[in-house]
């Protein structure tokens, strides 16, 4: 992280930095948030009340000059009404006529001598009359209604009175040549306005401009002349003076402020403040703003932005549209501006009044306070950090003093002090530290005493360490046996010598490989005898696990050895598993042909007996048919050699059954299951119940014998090959009492049946399993091959039998299965 | 004892074994019932009714079967299971023979669908013994089927 670099000085600047911008920030912001407000809203409404002001102004000028024409009026048709004859067209004749050569030529009027039937000079004089009084009344009314020209147009369209006496008189207003096309406008205007209800009397034109030089603005109003002897319209000229003089009152506008009107073109209607006031900078700016060259020619000849410059920004569209609003856009000059403006109401004119100021100066007080305050801040913020930077040094500079002590210390310098001058917080520690300093020196001291004392220890366990471990060595070194030790993944950590001699690889090529890679080419078979290595591993924590696997020579033999493994934990905490194997391989070739041979052997056994079962099985069958048939036919002692032959084939035909069951016993593997003994020992008495009864045997089961899993008939074979053994070997002094029970071990249910028979000789004891010995003091029939039969059965199932035994006190027969 | 009509199928190879079983018939009245054949092949052709066998007066359809396991040419198993497949022949009761009693075979036997086992005993008169105790069981005793 970036801070961690940052010594302590500038964290605690930065921090006061911070804490410092935030306070001015929020405030400033507050204190301007409101004031703004409050001052931008004094902007608007002061530049608000201008435009409703001039508004009014000029909403009055139009409707004063209305009302004046319409008061007028009636002075001009009362004097119009007292001219002679045809008043309108005799002031359109003798205008004609008088513009040419101020004689009238009466002739050419036959239509009012005949009419009137006065004679032609009376008629000359009236009509001169008629003029000059009216042209008199015109000028009065025109100075009274501050018009600059009056036309008096006939209801058919000619105009009839003139008072500028302009080449216009008595043309048709429709006429092509019509010099003042104001006056057809200003007439068609109040036509169509008739046809309105509740119109306004007068009408007012839009400004145009006066058709002789120089040129000037000028606006017409109309009024329906309504005289007793004729009709017609009354049209005045104004120039702009009086909307100029309202317009370009700029009091209250300050230096940049403005109002002006606009006309549906977009066109100014009355002049720029810029164009009068510096009109150098006014036609730079509206260049760039995009007012065409010709529009500029046409303004610096006829000195007048009036009807030229157009005006088309956002203020001014909403304005045209009807709209009333007080915005801040870009004026036509291009200038960021605060612009009020307001559609203006007079009929006839769809105009707009616009009141604008730049926006630097609507807003000065604004920005007046914006700078107030941030010169403030500055200046503060200057002056705070000064003194803060101050501060922090002085704080800075003892803690600096502390870290440079704490490095000397951790450098090994105890003499190191710092000379304290303060009480305060860090004066204490500054103390701490010093006494902290001292004792660290006493007791570095002390352990280096201590030191030396341990190091001498050390030294002479090592050697006694070295001892013991060079004893051990020599011992597993010089050991017949195998032994190696692996650490838990099996890597070879160290050997011995025989374990080399019998692998035949060198120590390097041993010592750091896998120990498993030598058990075997196959990876399948490795990892086999990997998990049996684990397996024995694991039971290797309750004793000595052990474990048999292979092992690959370097003369590409195979050994096959036995492990016992033990894990060793050395005094560094390190494990060693150590294994130390027997090598098994010529017992087990041994062991493989002895078993190979013994089966061999009982399957002769087996084929032998089974083939002279068949002719005993005739034999006897004739012996018998002699003995019952011929026996009358036949002398004593040829009853008796008949006798003889009959107990002889007898006992071979026992000793061929014997010798059938037993090796019947390995030929054939029979599964184990689930055997109910008490079920099985209650069947073998049932089955021998005569010959128990015979004997008078007393048979006791002692409890409940356990369910095991064995071979059934195989244990069946035991038990009663037991049983009847047992009640053979009787004495027959004693009733026989045969007892048959089972104990338990860990891995073992141990079957027991014992009797107070005639008991079997020590040296006995080892003989008796082996096929066909007769032990038997007493004549007891049997071929002795039963116990032969339980030992096969036991080897085969992996079970034990044995005996315990006295003589005349009995015996007790052990036959052990394994548990599950 | 009661003479019977039924017939008794004996297949046997041993000929000293076929004279003293027939002497054992013989002793308990029974020796015209039982027919002889001395060989597994032999037992077939005579329950097929084949070859020499097609009298079917001379060689009658056995009650009951004495089947030796050890034979040459068809053994005893081969042939039970030819008699317990064929529906004609399988209500016939069969029962075998054998020099010693072999658990192997025993089990064999029944799974192939054999009635009943017998180990040849030694003794001529058990023999006789067996011989009554079965005539009794599945001749006389048993309703067969006909």
């Amino acid at each position: 992280m970036l801070n961690l670099k940052w010594n302590i000085k500038s964290k605690l600047f930065i921090v006061v930095l911070l804490l410092l911008l935030t306070v001015l920030t929020s405030v400033n912001y507050f204190y301007y948030s409101d004031t703004s407000k409050a001052l931008k809203k004094h902007a608007y409404d002061h530049l608000i009340t201008t435009r409703t002001l001039k508004q009014t102004l000029i909403t009055d000028y139009f409707n004063k000059i209305k009302k004046d024409l319409e008061h007028h009026e009636k002075y001009l048709i009362h004097n119009l009404e007292r001219l002679k004859h045809k008043p309108l067209e005799t002031l359109g004749i003798l205008s004609i006529d008088m513009k040419d050569d101020g004689n009238i030529n009466i002739e050419d009027y036959p239509d009012f001598l005949e009419v009137t039937g006065i004679s032609k000079t009376q008629l000359q004089i009236d009509f001169i009359n008629n003029y000059n009084n009216f042209k008199k009344v015109a000028e009065s009314f025109l100075d009274d209604i501050r018009g600059i020209d009056l036309f008096i147009v006939s209801n058919d369209g000619k105009i009839v009175f003139n008072n500028t006496e302009s080449q216009d008189i008595f043309r048709n207003i429709n006429d092509e040549d019509l010099l003042h096309k104001g006056v057809l406008e200003a007439v068609q205007k109040i036509k169509s306005s008739n046809q309105v209800k509740n119109h306004d009397k007068i009408i007012i034109t839009d400004l145009t401009f006066h058709a002789t030089p120089p040129f000037e603005p000028v606006f017409f109003a109309a009024i329906e002349l309504e005289a007793l002897s004729s009709s017609g319209y009354v049209v005045v000229m104004f120039n702009t003076n009086g909307i100029n003089r309202i317009m370009t009152d700029w009091s209250g506008l300050g230096r940049s402020g403005e109002t002006y009107l606009l006309g549906a073109d977009y066109k100014l209607r009355n002049e720029s403040r810029f164009f009068l006031e510096e009109p150098d900078r006014f036609f730079k700016l509206i260049t760039q703003e995009g007012t065409d060259k010709e529009s500029i020619e046409k303004m610096k000849m006829h000195d007048t932005s009036v009807f030229i410059q157009k005006v088309y920004t956002n203020a001014s569209i909403d304005a045209l549209r009807g709209n009333t609003n007080t915005v801040i856009t870009k004026d036509y000059r291009g200038i960021k501006v605060l612009s009020s403006y307001s559609p203006l109401n007079i009929e006839g004119l769809n105009w707009a009044i616009l009141s604008e100021m730049d926006i630097d100066e609507a807003f000065d007080e604004l920005y007046r306070l914006k700078n107030k305050m941030v010169l403030f801040s500055m200046t503060f913020l200057f002056f705070a950090l000064i003194i803060t930077t101050i501060i922090i040094e002085k704080l800075t500079q003892r803690i600096f003093a502390l870290k440079k002590a704490a490095e000397k210390v951790s450098a090994g310098d105890y003499n190191y002090n710092i000379t304290n001058t303060s009480s305060d917080e860090i004066g204490e520690v500054i103390n701490a530290f010093n006494k902290m300093t001292s004792d660290l020196k006493s007791m570095e001291s002390e352990l280096r005493n201590k030191n030396v004392e341990l190091e001498e220890k050390v030294k002479k366990r090592t050697h006694e360490l070295q001892l013991a471990k060079d004893f051990f060595e020599r011992i597993i070194s010089t050991a017949a046996s195998l032994v190696v030790g692996v650490d838990e993944s099996g890597c070879i950590k160290l050997i011995n010598r025989a374990f080399m001699k019998t692998t035949g690889y060198e120590k390097d090529e041993l010592i750091g490989k896998d120990f498993f890679i030598f058990s075997s080419d196959d990876a399948k078979c490795q990892n086999y005898q990997r998990d049996l290595f684990r397996k024995a591993l694991n039971a290797a924590g309750s004793g000595a696990g052990h474990f048999e696997c292979g092992l690959k020579t370097e003369d590409a033999g195979v050994r096959s050895i036995s492990w016992d493994i033990a894990s060793v934990t050395s005094e560094l905490g390190e494990e060693t598993v150590i294994c130390i194997g027997q090598d098994m391989t010529q017992r087990n070739k041994l062991e493989q042909n002895l078993r190979k041979k013994t089966k061999e052997m009982e399957q002769f056994v087996y084929s032998f007996s089974h083939d002279l079962k068949n002719p005993m099985i005739s034999l006897r069958g004739f012996v018998d048919i002699l003995v019952e048939d011929y026996h009358n036919k036949l002398d004593e002692s040829g009853l008796f050699y008949l006798e003889r032959l009959k107990v002889n084939s007898e006992v071979v035909n026992e000793l061929l059954s014997g010798l059938l069951e037993v090796s019947r016993i390995g030929r054939i593997e029979i599964g184990s299951e689930d055997v109910n003994t008490n079920a099985l020992i209650q069947y073998i008495i049932d089955e021998n119940i005569k010959i128990i009864q015979d004997n008078n045997v007393q048979i006791n089961v002692s409890g409940m014998l356990p369910n095991v899993s064995f071979p059934k008939i195989r244990l069946y074979q035991v038990l009663s090959n037991l049983l009847k053994n047992a009640i053979k070997f009787s004495r027959e002094d004693t009733t026989p009492e045969i007892e048959i029970g089972c104990d338990e071990s860990a891995v073992e249910f141990i079957f027991y049946v014992k009797d107070n028979g005639i008991g079997i000789k020590d040296e006995y004891h080892s003989q008796i399993f082996n096929m066909f010995s007769r032990l038997q003091e007493k004549e007891v029939e049997g071929t002795g091959i039963g116990l032969t039969i339980v030992s096969r059965i036991a080897e085969e199932n992996n079970a034990r039998v044995w005996v315990k035994s006295k003589v005349e006190e009995g015996t007790t027969f052990y036959f052990a299965i394994k548990k599950k | 004892m009661m003479v019977n009509a039924l017939t008794i199928l004996l297949v046997e190879d041993n000929p000293d074994h076929v004279l003293l079983t027939l002497e054992g018939f013989k002793r308990i009245g029974l020796n015209n019932a039982v027919k002889v054949v001395v060989n597994g092949q032999e037992a077939i052709d005579y329950l097929h009714r084949v070859g020499k066998y097609e009298d079917k007066k001379e060689f009658p359809m056995p009650e009951l079967i004495l089947l030796d396991i050890n034979m040459p040419k068809k053994n005893g198993f081969e042939v039970l299971k030819t008699i317990k497949e064929d529906e004609k022949l399988k209500h016939i009761p069969t029962i075998m023979l054998t020099t010693s009693k072999n658990e192997e075979e025993i089990i064999k036997s029944y799974n192939y669908g054999a009635n009943s086992y017998i180990t040849k005993p030694v003794s001529f008169k058990e023999f006789i013994n067996i011989i009554k105790e079965l005539h009794l069981y599945w001749c006389v005793t048993n309703t067969l089927p006909n």
